[in-house]
């Protein structure tokens, strides 16, 4: 087809609409930049859906009406950034339309342009691996586009927007952190792939966009080859010339051109091998300032370095390693932050040398070390005197329970200082009892027990209550201390016992608490309880 | 009259305020995943969320609505006075900068509360307060400024899964996938909602929100002569009826605003959450 009509384009949008519908909800998944609220394809949707009623509504006979619909329309209506950046698009590309009667390569040419151009205006702070850089990436090859056929200027920017849109994550690193490509740049290629399927003949013979992309591979370090060398970016006070003059100019000399500002202060942007003709053409329009000249080889290299730095950094400044016992207890640290866990506990205390080995096998320079048992502080102590080069902190909980919620309360983002007061607080919100079972006849505190008897212990290994029943002895335990209403009782049970949703019942009924229950698999304790 | 009053339907003031004061809000959406509008409001709504399965998506108002709302108060006032919830978090003020670009004639102020729900509720409300005192546009500019970074909050979450969902609110990533039974007291930073605590049972995060802004409220009442309350909930009157009490109690004389929270905060928070924000008063 050589050249768009009236009912092609409308036809075009209402495709594009369709289309996208059609995909929204791949679309939704990927999205994570700005906010990953999941809603970039509805809200492309919601833009389209406003433009084809208002094309509807006004039922255009022109393509000048038909632009001031799509425009009117897809402004109203535009939801998210990617809505509202969408709108821009459509805004520029019917700039390009004017009042011709027919669309032809040449002008979808300037469209395309156009409607990038105006996109990235719009944005306060235009931000690469988005919308933004697929369209510019559709724009720049359209230009390059030989043939009159205006299928072939959209199959090739539809691929060129393909081939942009899996770059993405080496543009912006929280894309590449979720595994993800550009939400909005892929919801863009849907809207033109529709678009292309108002005509009847050729489609994007190109393999498709996979379901979700995502990044199974590290980036692959490959020296590219840059068609321009070096970045050019300045200011240019109180021009002379327009912006449309200057971009005119400037793209005979290089590429990703991107000017931007008024009649007082143009902001110029350009990938071009020859700076000093860029330069030259700034003076020669106006006053220069804030000027700056990059070699892009040597740009990307360092982008690849400092990503890979940043990589590694952004995993993690503090080190957690706790002393635990018990299956489920162990779970319990490690998916609230734990790295490292080092077997041990009451009855089996870990060996100086096992403590300096799981510190220094973690990588991160500061380590906290959570001993959660009196009798392994001093083992730690001495262990961190054989540390080098990293910080230790050591946090002398003396119960596994203690060091759970000490370790909740722990938040990497504040200093070191308020970490502590923040787990000492911890510590000091919490009562924990230890039932367990008595191992020979005994008293304390003219409490007397027989051999096999269920003891209950609070504080420091104190004895408060002894039972023959399991349950008898938690309640008798819990009457004990003073229970607030509205308390959280925690039961951590040990090895191989199950939940017992009765005394679950019966604990909440009579302390007027909220009872949870964990699986904690340690061993010789049958539950730890604790009361916050 | 000369300066009208612009913001948003995050605000969660009550419709009667709103209406009594001349302060005109502009509609966010809510949309379930088909796209279908939702209208619900106060214990309607919450009804509807806790039995939807499908996840509902709250958007900002597009450059229309703005454009509108602008052009029809640009014939009653000389200046438009337009404050909206946190840029960090939605793009309503980009939708109003766009819109104000598109209307130059007109004298448009646009202020980022860096807050949404009754946080910018009450800031809208106070900077009602000074207009109607007849303080100059720029002396009501500059005060609405300096009291946005003094705003508090403290949300305490029932459940992680809308806020989850939503994916608005920073520092979860910490506790998702903890198989603690969790409760997060979050609060806004640079217009940023964040996990500022995680706390272990209902009552004990219920409890701890309010001590943290008890000790916010010490702090601000140094600072300032008064300041302003709200409670926000969803869909928990009675607690919320009971943290009012408990505030009248220990400060008498404070105003409070207590009221349902609007379908933005609750889609974001979700049922059971309630939200409590300090606001201090210009000296005037």
């Amino acid at each position: 087809m050589k050249a768009l009509n009236l009912t092609t384009l409308i036809r075009m949008i209402e495709r594009a609409y369709d289309e996208l519908s059609l995909h929204k909800e791949e679309v939704n998944i990927l999205n994570v930049f700005p906010v990953p609220d999941g809603d970039t394809g509805i809200n492309m949707v919601l833009t389209l859906q406003s433009s084809v009623n208002e094309i509807m509504k006004t039922n255009p006979l022109s393509i000048k009406d038909f632009s001031l619909a799509l425009r009117r329309g897809s402004l109203m209506g535009a939801r998210g950034n990617s809505g509202v950046i969408l709108s821009q698009i459509f805004l520029g590309f019917t700039q390009a339309f004017d009042e011709k009667e027919e669309i032809d390569n040449d002008i979808l040419k300037k469209a395309f342009k156009q409607g990038t151009d105006v996109a990235y205006r719009a944005v306060m702070r235009p931000v690469e691996g988005t919308m933004l850089t697929i369209i510019k990436a559709m724009s720049n090859k359209a230009q390059t586009v030989e043939s009159n056929n205006i299928e072939d200027t959209l199959i090739a920017s539809i691929e060129a927007g393909e081939e942009a849109l899996k770059k993405t994550p080496d543009l912006l690193p929280v894309l590449k952190e979720a595994g993800v490509v550009d939400a909005g740049g892929l919801g863009l290629i849907y809207v033109f792939k529709g678009m292309l399927k108002a005509f009847d003949g050729k489609k994007p013979h190109k393999k498709k966009v996979p379901e979700i992309l995502t990044l199974q591979q590290e980036k692959k370090i490959v020296e590219e080859e840059l068609e321009y060398l070096y970045c050019t970016e300045l200011l240019i006070n109180n021009p002379k010339k327009t912006i449309a003059e200057l971009e005119q100019a400037l793209d005979l000399i290089g590429g990703s051109l991107l000017v931007v500002g008024d009649e007082s202060l143009i902001k110029l942007h350009m990938h071009t091998n020859d700076p000093d003709k860029v330069l030259m053409l700034a003076l020669n329009t106006g006053e220069i300032q804030d000027i700056k000249i990059d070699n892009m080889r040597i740009q990307h290299g360092e982008y690849i370095i400092k990503n890979h730095i940043n990589h590694q950094e952004s995993k993690k400044e503090w080190g957690i390693v706790v002393v635990a016992q018990g299956k489920g207890l162990e779970e319990i640290f490690k998916n609230n932050g734990a790295d490292m866990i080092i077997p041990g506990g009451q009855t089996m205390n870990p060996s100086v040398e096992q403590i300096i080995t799981t510190l220094n096998k973690l990588n991160t320079n500061k380590i906290l070390f959570f001993v959660n048992n009196k009798n392994i502080t001093l083992a730690a102590e001495e262990a961190i005197k054989y540390i080098e080069e990293k910080e230790v902190c050591l946090v002398k909980t003396t119960h596994m329970i203690e060091g759970i919620n000490a370790l909740l309360r722990f938040n990497p983002d504040v200093s070191p200082e308020e970490n502590l007061l923040r787990i000492d607080e911890a510590r000091k919100e919490i009562q924990i009892i230890d039932i367990t079972k008595a191992q020979r006849d005994g008293s304390m505190n003219s409490i007397y027990y027989s051999y096999g008897d269920y003891i209950a212990l609070f504080g420091k290994d104190e004895i408060i209550a002894v039972s023959k029943d399991l349950r008898d002895i938690v309640v008798k335990a819990l009457e004990k201390l003073n229970i607030k209403n509205g308390s959280l009782i925690t039961i951590y049970a040990g090895e191989d016992l199950e939940e017992d949703s009765y005394l679950k019942e019966e604990l909440s009924r009579k302390f007027n608490a909220e009872v949870e229950w964990y699986y904690g698999g340690q061993p010789h304790y049958l539950y730890y309880i604790s009361i916050e | 009259m000369e300066i009208g009053l612009v913001t948003d339907g995050t605000c969660d003031l009550p419709p009667e305020i709103v209406e009594k004061m001349n302060i005109e809000v502009v509609d966010v959406h809510l949309t379930t995943e088909e796209g279908e509008p939702v209208h619900l409001q106060g214990k309607a709504y919450y009804e509807f969320l806790r039995n939807t399965k499908k996840r509902l998506f709250t958007s900002q108002p597009s450059v229309g609505q703005f454009v509108e709302t602008y052009n029809k108060l640009g014939k009653i006032y000389s200046s438009l006075l337009s404050i909206h919830l946190t840029a960090a978090r939605s793009g309503t003020i980009q939708s109003a900068e766009m819109a104000k670009e598109a209307i130059p004639d007109l004298d448009i102020t646009i202020i980022d509360s860096k807050q949404t729900s009754l946080g910018l509720g009450l800031l809208v409300l106070e900077a009602k307060r000074l207009i109607d005192l007849g303080k100059s546009k720029a002396e009501i500019i500059n005060n609405i400024l300096s009291i946005v970074p003094k705003i508090k909050t403290s949300i305490s979450l029932d459940t992680l899964e809308f806020a989850l969902k939503g994916g608005r609110v920073e520092g979860l990533k910490l506790i998702v996938g903890t198989i603690l039974n969790l409760k997060p007291i979050l609060s806004f930073q640079e217009g940023i909602p964040k996990v500022k605590e995680v706390i272990r049972g209902r009552i004990n995060s219920l409890e701890r929100a309010f001590e943290v802004f008890k000790s916010d409220l010490d702090t601000a009442l140094k600072e300032c002569q008064e300041v302003t309350v709200g409670i926000a909930h969803a869909d928990i009157p009675d607690i919320a009826l009971d943290i009012k009490n408990k505030l009248l109690t220990l400060f008498p004389n404070i105003k409070i605003i207590e009221t349902y929270a609007g379908p933005a905060l609750g889609a974001h928070a979700g049922p059971g959450a309630v939200g409590l924000f300090l606001v201090p008063c210009a000296r005037t």
